[in-house]
Parts: structure tokens; C-alpha cells; sequence
């Protein structure tokens, strides 16, 4: 007889959802052979198989790593866009090495909601660390220095004498004021490829806004100033003001995020361009927040440089097709995509097929048989509310099934728990377990650099907890002995891990 | 909530968008007739309505509807009275006017405007030079009046 459980809060429910009890995942993916028949069955039996050769997860680490070899450092607080520029050069087999304070970056600190029972905890001492630091120190060492000690800027100066890289996210100049910008770092070493990451840039005349006595910006400036944010959401004449007719957070840190990726774009060309050029010629780069998302604001600058037009914020709906848009159903949302007339009318007769009045109204509507015309604002009304009309009635799994016998382009507004078991991403695998020294089970996403035919990124390790590699660094690069070593802990220059085996 | 009113006094559909009456309870305004119906709408579906209020006051208008059985008379968003407006599009081509630019808020000539003189050919397709005096001279010609006049900027 199961045994009874009561659960007064989330920590009763921990060791129901551990990986013991509910291992992953519940429902196993299908096997090689099956897929090989929906291969054949799709008269790609030969690419596909080629393909899982060449590109098969499992064989990824008998291959080797693009960047085996180069050498980063990783300095900065509080922000994600410098760690993330480390994690996919990490991914790649660069040797990152974050610099923290001894007390740690404060981001290791910050759990969802303060809860602690969302935190991971190392198993040898019981150090806490928040899932959002956890998941961007994959493959990184971690090195604890006070960089506002005299002492500590020399260590930090030895060290950035062997390194290739450089990702800082401090704020505009601090480092520059300490003596260990990139003015002074390149004196020492040449070669060196400075990338700073910031929210609004070092220099201008917004580099440092904000308070000077407090906080300095992060993501959220970056998203807010770039009129990024203010095309998310649904504008107040779908939904009213306050009531989900407002411009939204994207979900993640965005701007810190695209300005990562782009900082690790810039390290690579830099280095490529340093080396192609006799390997001596470092140079400074600067990224922000900002600038990386108005790379990415699609058309609306243009837009509005072109008549004066401000973009309107249409919510899940794309002002320029239809149908292309999630609208809601019964047990979520659903994305259906068309446009073309091709796909329009099997649409329609998907549709039509369980509610008449969808043919009454959409399909002989003689507006919504011109493809241009589909994409006026009336017409997109008119179709999804008529679409929405037959999503009411069904779960995500019936539409979609349903749309998919018309060869139509449709899939359900997933979940994290249904991600996590979405049989395709359980075979390639885009969501896969770690098994970590110090964090045990972790789930995680395979870096979509993973699928490399020659050379394929990998997470070896998913995380560190504070100083544990301090040690093995410092008497390494920095010519430090195991006596200085202590001497400097002592002065709490470093902080050095020290693991308790009888806790395991 | 995804639903219509197809009010059988004027033959109008209103249409009820999906986002804002998902969950919705209150009174609604037929664009054709302005007639006022009481609704009440739960997870999409009408629980209860639509029922007539006449002599009511509609709390809000329907963002379009139109008369499939009369030449598909249409009723676009933004008419007083009517249908809410959609303040979000900045410019009024929801309304019906197109709006031909030939010129960017700098001043100077653009290509995007339709439709393109004939002398362009199809698609008005002039790979790397775009010469606007040989194509579109009264466009050239309008061009270097605003520059005279000071109009034409660089930001």
C-alpha cells in the first residue's frame, strides 16, 4: 500500500520529484530503428541516417573541441551577459575561468521567488547556489580574488598575461580605474581580446546614467531603451491597460543573453582576425545590451525612419501573415501558420470541417481570397476569432492532430514539464541529465552548438560552487605557492573550497 | 471570447476577439444598429447573452464586424460610435486610405512607394542604382524643390 504523504509546503514534494522516485524520462523516446522508419517513410532513409552519423549526440565526446587551448577570463557581478559569452566559448573546450569575489557574485544568490528550496545545493558542503548562476558556470572554473586589493589586482594581472580572452561586465570604467582595463592589460599582454559587455556603452552620454552611488544597469535598462519592450505584449486596445494590455518582460534576460551571444561572436572574429594577422594584435571590443537587441527589432527602425510609423504591439498575432498566431484553446494555446493559399484553405477545411459558420464567414469572405489582403488588421480579427471559435472547444493534442492531417504547420504552446518529455527532444536530445560531482541530477539544454559533425559543443561539468578552483588556478598561471596560498585566504584575498567527503 | 454576435436586427457580425473576451462580462454595442447586449463569457464560451439591454449604455464596441449578406459591408476599427478604435497602428491605412509615401521623414526620395511607374519594369527592379531622376522624374523634381526649400535633413 502507498505510503501516505502529506505536503504542507514544496520541501514535502522534493523527494517525490527526485530523480529516484520519477526518474526521466517518464515516457522513453522511440528507438534509432523506429525513427529510421519515419526516415523511409519520408523518402529520407539515406540523409537521415547520415545525418544521425555524423551529428549523433552520444558520439560527441569522442571528438574533439574546436577551442581546446584558448584561455578566458571571465570577470564581472550581477549580470548574465558576460557569463553566457563564457559558457558557449566553455561549451566549445576554451578554458574559462571566472573571477569572483570571495564573498561570490551576488547572482549566486538570487533564488526564484528567495526561496531557498529552489536552490541547489553542492553535496560536499552544502552551498547553495541559484538555478540562473548554476546553469551559465557550465564547464568554467571558478577563482575567488578581491580585485579592490592591491594584492589582488596583481594575481588578476598575472593571470591576464596568459589568457586569449577577456569578458568583463562591470560598469563603464570601473576596471580601467582600478589599473586593470584593457589600457593597462595590453601593456602586458598584446594579444589580448578585451570584450566588455555592457548595458548602454562606456562612453556617450548615457554611459554611466543611473544611480553613481548604487546600482548600475543591468538587462532590464538595456531591453527598456532599446524599444524592445515596446512590442511585447498586447496593446491596450486588444486587452485593456493593466489588465494584459502591457508591454512585458520576455520571459528572460534578454538583452543580456543576445549581447552575450554577440560578445562571443566578437571574441571568436577577433581571435581569428588576431591570429590570421601573426597572432599579436589583440584589441578592445565593446558590446551592449542595447545595441544587440536593436539588432534584432526586425523591421521597425526602418519602419519607422521609412513614414513615422511605431510599430504596434499585436500580441501573439504577426501583423504581416495570416494565419500566424497562437490564439487560445481549452487546455492552452495553440500556433497554427499559413498564408500562403496553399496552406490557407486546407486551413479552412480543417476547419470548416467541425464549424460550419468558419466556411460562412472566412472562407467565402471574397477579402480573405486575396493573399495580400489577408493581412489587414480587420481580416486578422475577423480570422482568429473565428479560429479561436473551434480552438474553445479542444485540447492542444486533438487540434493538432487535426491540423496536421491537412499537412498544415501546427504545434501546441508547450510547457517546461512538456518540454522536458517532448519525445523529439528526448532522442536528439535537446533536454538531457547531467550527472554533476557536486549538484548530483541536473536537467539541462544541450547547447544547440552540440550537433557540430567534427567538433561539437558539450557540457562536461554544469556548474562550481564558489572558489573551487582557486587553488589549481592560481598555483597554475599566477606563480603563487601553497604558502602564499594560505597567506592570501588568510587576508581574505581568495577564498579556497574545502570540501567536507564524509557529507556525500 | 472568440465568439460573434450576429445580430439579427441589422444582419451584422460582430466580432469578438479572442485575447479581450476570453473571460468577459459586460455590455456590448452592435456596430450596425447599436443595439446593446448583455454577455457574459467563461473560458470562451458564452455562458450567458447575448441578451438585449435597450437603453443601456455599452461598456465597450466590438474592434470589427461586418454584413457578409450585404456585399460584406465592412465596419473597420477606429469609427466613432461604432467600433474601438485600435490606437496602436499609428498610421490610418486601418481605415482604408492607403498611404503612399514618396518621401522618408528626412525628406529624401524612397523606393516604396506604389504603385511604381512603368518605366521601372517589373517590380520596379534597378539593382544598386535607383535612378529616381530617370524613373520617377516628378518625384526628382519634388525632391530638389524640398531641398531648396531646406526641408530635406541629415537627422
Amino acid at each position: 500500500m502507498a505510503e501516505e504523504v502529506r505536503i504542507k509546503s514544496r520541501a514535502d514534494t522534493m523527494k517525490l520529484t527526485s530523480y529516484e522516485n520519477r526518474p526521466w524520462p517518464v515516457t522513453p523516446p522511440p528507438s534509432r530503428e523506429e525513427v529510421m522508419k519515419a526516415y523511409e517513410k519520408r523518402r529520407a532513409a539515406e540523409f537521415g541516417k547520415w545525418c544521425e552519423d555524423n551529428l549523433w549526440f552520444y558520439d560527441s565526446w569522442n571528438k574533439p573541441e574546436a577551442l581546446r587551448g584558448v584561455r578566458v577570463l571571465e570577470v564581472g557581478l550581477w549580470r548574465l551577459s558576460h557569463m553566457f559569452a563564457g559558457s558557449i566559448l566553455a561549451e566549445f573546450g576554451a578554458e574559462v575561468i571566472k573571477i569572483e569575489p570571495p564573498e561570490g557574485d551576488p547572482l549566486r544568490y538570487l533564488a526564484p521567488f528567495g526561496r531557498d528550496e529552489y536552490m541547489f545545493e553542492d553535496v560536499y558542503t552544502g552551498e547553495k547556489v541559484s538555478p540562473e548562476f548554476l546553469h551559465e558556470m557550465r564547464n568554467k572554473y571558478s577563482v575567488t580574488l578581491d580585485l579592490e586589493t592591491e594584492e589582488g589586482r596583481e594575481i588578476y594581472k598575472k593571470l591576464a598575461a596568459t589568457v586569449d580572452i577577456i569578458f568583463e561586465g562591470y560598469p563603464p570604467g570601473y576596471m580601467d580605474e582600478l589599473g586593470i582595463g584593457y589600457r593597462q592589460l595590453s601593456q602586458i599582454n598584446p594579444r589580448l581580446i578585451y570584450v566588455w559587455i555592457g548595458v548602454l556603452g562606456q562612453w556617450g552620454p548615457w554611459k554611466d546614467k543611473v544611480s553613481k552611488f548604487g546600482q548600475w544597469m543591468l538587462d532590464p535598462f538595456g531591453q527598456v531603451a532599446s524599444g524592445f519592450v515596446a512590442k511585447t505584449g498586447y496593446p491596450p486596445d486588444l486587452l485593456d491597460r493593466g489588465k494584459g494590455g502591457d508591454p512585458t518582460r520576455s520571459g528572460s534576460w534578454i538583452a543580456d543573453f543576445t549581447a552575450g551571444e554577440q560578445a562571443a561572436v566578437n571574441a571568436l572574429a577577433a581571435l581569428y582576425w588576431r591570429d590570421y594577422n601573426g597572432g599579436n594584435e589583440g584589441q578592445f571590443i565593446e558590446v551592449t545590451g542595447s545595441e544587440a537587441l536593436f539588432e534584432i527589432l526586425d523591421f521597425d527602425l526602418s519602419w519607422y525612419g521609412f513614414n513615422e510609423s511605431i510599430k504596434a504591439r499585436t500580441g501573439s498575432w504577426d501583423p504581416c501573415l495570416n494565419q500566424y498566431a497562437w490564439n487560445p484553446c481549452k487546455d492552452g494555446y495553440m500556433m497554427i501558420g499559413g498564408q500562403t493559399d496553399r496552406l490557407w484553405y486546407r486551413i479552412n477545411m480543417c476547419i470548416e470541417r467541425d464549424l460550419p459558420l468558419f466556411g460562412r464567414l472566412i472562407c467565402e469572405d471574397p477579402k480573405l481570397k486575396e493573399v495580400a489582403a489577408r493581412n489587414a488588421l480587420d481580416m486578422l480579427i475577423k480570422t482568429y476569432t473565428l479560429t479561436t471559435m473551434w480552438l474553445r472547444t479542444q485540447n492542444r493534442v486533438e487540434v493538432e492532430e487535426k491540423l496536421l492531417e491537412y499537412d498544415i504547420a501546427a504545434g501546441p504552446l508547450l510547457f517546461p514539464d512538456e518540454v522536458a518529455e517532448y519525445p523529439h527532444f528526448v532522442y536528439r536530445p535537446w533536454v538531457h541529465v547531467i550527472e554533476d560531482e557536486h549538484y548530483g541530477h541536473v536537467m539541462y539544454a544541450v547547447p544547440p552548438n552540440a550537433y557540430h559533425m567534427r567538433t561539437p559543443a558539450r557540457v562536461k561539468w554544469i556548474g562550481r560552487p564558489l572558489g573551487k578552483d582557486t587553488a589549481e588556478i592560481l598555483l597554475k598561471y599566477a606563480g603563487i605557492d601553497q604558502w602564499k596560498l594560505r597567506e592570501l585566504e588568510e587576508r581574505g584575498i581568495v577564498k579556497i573550497y574545502r570540501p567536507n567527503f564524509e557529507n556525500k | 471570447m472568440c465568439d460573434i454576435i450576429w445580430c439579427k436586427k441589422c444582419d451584422t457580425v460582430n466580432y469578438l476577439d479572442p485575447f479581450n473576451f476570453w473571460n468577459w462580462e459586460g455590455k456590448i454595442g452592435c456596430a450596425g444598429c447599436g443595439t446593446v447586449y448583455y454577455i457574459h463569457m467563461i473560458n470562451g464560451y458564452m455562458y450567458r447573452g447575448p441578451e438585449e439591454r435597450p437603453g443601456e449604455t455599452p461598456d465597450i464596441l466590438p474592434l470589427y464586424a461586418d454584413q457578409p449578406n450585404n456585399g460584406y459591408e465592412k465596419f473597420l476599427p477606429g469609427i466613432p460610435g461604432k467600433t474601438r478604435p485600435y490606437n496602436c497602428l499609428p498610421r490610418e491605412i486601418y481605415l482604408g486610405r492607403a498611404d503612399y509615401r514618396k518621401f522618408s521623414i528626412r525628406g529624401r526620395p524612397v523606393r516604396g512607394w506604389a504603385p511604381q511607374p512603368k518605366s521601372t519594369g517589373p517590380a520596379g527592379s534597378h539593382p544598386f542604382i535607383w535612378q529616381v531622376e530617370k524613373h520617377s522624374p516628378e518625384v526628382w523634381q519634388e525632391f530638389i524643390e524640398k531641398k531648396k526649400k531646406g526641408e530635406v535633413k541629415d537627422w
